[in-house]
C-alpha cells in the first residue's frame, strides 16, 4: 500500500460519499414535498366529497321552491358554501355562479394543484320547466 | 529448577491456526471503488423510487381532474337538456344530429363540448324507459385520442310540469 494509493482511495470514496449524500438529501426533500402534496390532494378530495354529499342530502330533504334556475343556483351556492370541515392549509376555495350553475374551485397555488367541479341546478331537479316550442325535425327527402 | 521434557511442543513453538498473509499492494483501491459504487447505487435507487412516487401522484391528480371534467360535463348537459335542448330528452343520441330544438338550435351542438378546458363527446344517450336514462360521456384526449369514459344515470321526471331532470348520478365505467 503506497501513499499514492491511499490518497486516491480516500479521494474516490469521499467523492462518492458526497454525491450519495446529496442524492439522499434531494430525495428526502422531494419525498417530503410529495407527501405534503398528496396530503393536500386528499384533503381537497375529502372536502369535495363532503360538500357534494351534503348538497345531495339537502336537495333530498329540503329542496327549495322552484322559482328559476338562477335562484336555484344561488341556493346551491349557499349549500355548497357552508358546513364542511376546515380546508387544508394553503388551499383556496371559490364558488363561482354562472347562470343556473355553480363552479366549486379549489386552488393550492404553491403546490400547483387545482380541482374544479360544476354543479348545475337542473341536474339536481331544481329548475322549473320552461315551456319550449316543439321540436322541429330536419327531414330531407330524396327526389 | 529442572524443566521436564514431555515430548509435546512448547506453547511458544505452536504455529497459530489462522495465519494471515501480509496484504499485497493495491488492495485499498478496489475496496474504495466497490464501497463508492454501493453508496452511489443506493442513492440512485432511492431517487428513482421517489421519482416514481411523484409520477404516480401526478397521474392520480390528472385522473381526478378528468373525473371532475366528466362529472361537470354531465351537469352541463343536464342543464342544456332541461333548457334549450329539452326536445332531445326523449330521443337517443343517434337522432340528435337531425333535430332542431327551440330557437333554431341544432341537436348536433350537444354531441360535443368543452368544460373546464377539457373537450368531451356524448358517446350515447339512452332515453328513460322503465329505468333512468343513461348518458355515456368520453373525454377527448391529447391529439384526438380516446380519453376517460364515464356512464351516468339520469332520472327524468315522469309527470309533466315538473323539472325535466330530477337527478344525475355517476355509474362508473
Amino acid at each position: 500500500m503506497t501513499l499514492t494509493e491511499l490518497i486516491s482511495a480516500v479521494l474516490v470514496f469521499s467523492l462518492a460519499a458526497t454525491s450519495s449524500l446529496r442524492l439522499w438529501a434531494s430525495t428526502a426533500a422531494w419525498s417530503q414535498a410529495a407527501a405534503a402534496r398528496e396530503a393536500l390532494a386528499n384533503g381537497i378530495e375529502a372536502d369535495l366529497l363532503r360538500r357534494s354529499q351534503r348538497l345531495r342530502v339537502s336537495v333530498a330533504s329540503q329542496p327549495p321552491e322552484p322559482a328559476s334556475c338562477e335562484l336555484a343556483a344561488g341556493w346551491l351556492r349557499s349549500r355548497l358554501a357552508v358546513g364542511a370541515a376546515a380546508l387544508p392549509q394553503g388551499v383556496q376555495k371559490q364558488l363561482i355562479q354562472q347562470g343556473g350553475s355553480v363552479w366549486l374551485v379549489y386552488v393550492a397555488s404553491a403546490e400547483g394543484l387545482e380541482r374544479r367541479r360544476l354543479f348545475s341546478a337542473a341536474a339536481h331537479g331544481l329548475c322549473p320547466l320552461v315551456p319550449t316550442p316543439p321540436a322541429l325535425t330536419d327531414t330531407e327527402v330524396g327526389a | 529448577m529442572v524443566r521436564r521434557e514431555t515430548g509435546q511442543p512448547r506453547l511458544s513453538r505452536v504455529r497459530p491456526l489462522v495465519w494471515q498473509k501480509p496484504q499485497p499492494d493495491g488492495f485499498l483501491m478496489p475496496i474504495s471503488v466497490a464501497a463508492s459504487l454501493v453508496l452511489l447505487l443506493s442513492g440512485l435507487s432511492v431517487q428513482t423510487a421517489a421519482l416514481q412516487a411523484r409520477a404516480r401522484l401526478e397521474a392520480d391528480l390528472r385522473r381526478a381532474q378528468a373525473e371532475d371534467a366528466l362529472i361537470s360535463a354531465a351537469q352541463q348537459l343536464a342543464d342544456q337538456l332541461s333548457g334549450p335542448f329539452a326536445c332531445l330528452l326523449a330521443l337517443p343520441s343517434e337522432q340528435w344530429a337531425g333535430q332542431v330544438c327551440a330557437e333554431g338550435r341544432s341537436g348536433a351542438a350537444l354531441l360535443a363540448g368543452t368544460v373546464a378546458g377539457h373537450g368531451y363527446q356524448v358517446v350515447a344517450w339512452r332515453p328513460a324507459t322503465a329505468e333512468p336514462a343513461q348518458l355515456l360521456l368520453q373525454l377527448v384526449g391529447e391529439r384526438g385520442t380516446r380519453g376517460l369514459q364515464r356512464r351516468f344515470a339520469v332520472s327524468v321526471a315522469e309527470q309533466p310540469g315538473l323539472a325535466p331532470i330530477r337527478a344525475v348520478r355517476g355509474l362508473g365505467l
